[in-house]
């Protein structure tokens, strides 16, 4: 069965959620957003998609406690956590509970494009990219 | 007989009025006066010490005293201004990251696909720029309401100088800055936190690009190995008098270091003078000047006992020594007499030179000014005005700081600033193997349009 969706987007502001879909989606990549983390859980494309990434705060779970969540479900689902506060004392905790990586707000178009191709490389070393 | 008496007397008790007015009533009214105005605020207040007896001690304490509130109170007030900052990033570090990255992913989106309109592709570039100016302030304010302990590991500084370049190149370029980058090839590794490293150069060259300004000019960073003699280099991190009472007065700095308080009695005057804490520089600072030559007397400013110890003679010229105790018994020793530059700190001498790998920043932008150079390390202090937000040194010397090393400025206003960072190669531990080193590597880049 065909994958409906390559990456979810967790995140409570919705400019930063639906900047981020763009600039994954002018990638090629198709991309879920969830305002939350329950309706992060509860969207079927944290079910399916090859990446999740998931802000460290939002308003109901913390993103690690979404992290935990996914990755219980799905142990081989990579998720980038998205932080606005210092890395130093997050970093360890998120590599501990299996983040592929926390990239720190604010990023740009090119540092958030790096991180996802290496968490999706990292992933699925032996998958081909899917074609533009 | 009965007029003599009378007369006499009257002079005795004229002269035991007099007495009692200049030895008694008014100091008595100076301490008085003095209090009143302590009581309101003024922590300056000082009273004259006018004699050697109960009096004059008491003038003598309640000086102790104000200077004791005021530098209490001073560290008070940064301590509670570093908590607010803290509480202060943090909350607004969120709130802020949230819609810079909402600019920073549009604006660079755009500008990835604006290849083709050069014109539209620069402006877009202020923008991503200016938006990752502003991140850097936020993390800045970050760094610092987070001081973290470094994580040493052996770092090869010529790499983190060229990252640190690398990070502020685009700025360096646009601004007409000419970078002239000197490493040296054999530099040792250092076992220092590289993060940390990297922010203090990338904050060091900031600074230079920032004291160029619009005109441009050029700047130096060099990285070298080098062997510090304990002269002009070893700082005197705690002093005691010989009854232990602490001499390290934080309240005066000398070059960003706190000074050693004592008293100086110069032809019978006695004044505060606060010695350089680095060993054999001089640099000392007094209200009252000295005339060269004098033999002068040392006390210590809380319990007053002498300094000086008379059974020892200065190498240099003879006179009595200056005795201050520095921890595990090691004795600092200074010449008493006014002008003789003699002193001698033997376990630091014997330790040897210091091998240390030194960084240094140079620019020939508009200088600091004199005034400024001993506030420059001092959270919220800035000479950016707006633009800064006074914690970049700050965090720049708390980092240099922990890893052990030592951070220098030398300034010349119009003609630029020069900053040098020392690390130890010996992980605190003094060794002795002399080795001059100043070649310097060649010129690996000449990046801007200079």
């Amino acid at each position: 069965m065909p994958r409906s969706w390559d990456v979810l987007v967790v995140d409570d502001d919705p400019v930063v959620r639906e900047g981020i879909a763009r600039v994954l989606s002018a990638d090629g990549l198709r991309v879920a957003t969830a305002p939350d983390g329950r309706s992060a859980l509860l969207h079927p494309a944290a079910a399916d998609c090859r990446l999740v990434l998931c802000d460290v705060m939002l308003p109901d779970l913390s993103g690690l406690e979404v992290l935990r969540e996914l990755r219980a479900r799905r142990p081989d689902l990579p998720v980038l956590l998205m932080t606005g506060y210092a890395l130093s004392d997050l970093a360890g905790r998120a590599a501990a509970a299996g983040a592929a990586d926390v990239l720190a707000k604010p990023f740009d178009a090119i540092e958030l494009l790096t991180a996802t191709r290496r968490a999706l490389e990292a992933s699925r070393p032996g998958e081909k990219e899917r074609p533009r | 007989m009965v007029i003599l008496a009378a007369l006499a007397i009257a002079a005795s008790s004229l002269f035991l009025w007099w007495l009692n007015r200049r030895l008694v009533l008014s100091p008595v009214a100076a301490l008085a006066l003095a209090t009143r105005r302590v009581a309101e605020g003024d922590l300056t207040t000082t009273v004259p010490v006018r004699s050697g007896h109960e009096l004059g001690d008491l003038a003598h304490a309640f000086n102790d005293m104000t200077r004791r509130i005021a530098e209490t109170q001073r560290q008070l007030t940064q301590a509670d201004k570093l908590a607010s900052v803290g509480r202060l990033a943090a909350g607004v570090a969120h709130e802020i990251n949230n819609p810079l990255t909402g600019v920073l992913t549009y604006a660079s989106f755009l500008r990835g696909r604006t290849k083709d309109n050069p014109e539209l592709a620069a402006d877009l570039d202020v923008i991503v720029r200016e938006t990752k100016r502003c991140r850097e302030i936020v993390r800045g304010l970050l760094d610092f309401a987070r001081q973290m302990p470094p994580n040493l590991q052996p770092a090869d500084l010529n790499e983190v100088a060229r990252r640190a370049v690398a990070i502020v190149m685009n700025q360096l370029a646009l601004s007409r800055v000419s970078l002239d980058l000197r490493l040296a090839p054999d530099l040792p590794a250092v076992q220092a936190d590289a993060n940390q490293l990297q922010q203090v150069i990338v904050n060091l060259l900031v600074n230079a690009a920032d004291a160029l300004g619009e005109a441009g000019g050029s700047i130096r960073l060099e990285t070298l190995r080098a062997s510090l003699p304990p002269r002009s280099h070893a700082a005197i991190k705690s002093a005691a008098c010989p009854k232990g009472c602490d001499l390290v007065d934080p309240s005066v700095r000398i070059g960003g270091l706190a000074a050693i308080h004592v008293t100086r009695t110069c032809r019978g005057r006695a004044a505060p003078l606060h010695l350089d804490p680095i060993y054999g520089r001089f640099q000392h600072k007094t209200p009252v000047a000295c005339e060269e030559g004098t033999l002068a007397a040392f006390a210590c400013p809380s319990c007053r006992v002498s300094l000086v110890d008379e059974a020892r003679d200065c190498a240099a010229c003879g006179a009595p020594v200056v005795v201050i105790l520095a921890p595990g018994g090691e004795e600092i020793l200074w010449c008493s007499r006014v002008g003789c530059h003699w002193s001698r700190w033997e376990a630091r001498e014997a330790a040897g030179p210091r091998q240390v790998v030194e960084i240094t920043v140079e620019d020939s932008g508009r200088g600091i000014p004199a005034g400024d150079l001993p506030k420059l390390f001092e959270p919220f202090f800035s000479t950016k005005g707006s633009r800064g937000t006074g914690l970049g040194l700050a965090v720049t010397w708390g980092i240099v700081e922990r890893h052990g090393g030592s951070i220098d400025v030398a300034s010349e206003a119009g003609k630029g600033s020069r900053f040098t960072v020392h690390l130890p190669l010996d992980a605190g531990e003094p060794q002795a193997a002399p080795r001059q080193e100043s070649a310097h590597a060649a010129v690996v880049g000449r990046p801007g349009r200079g």
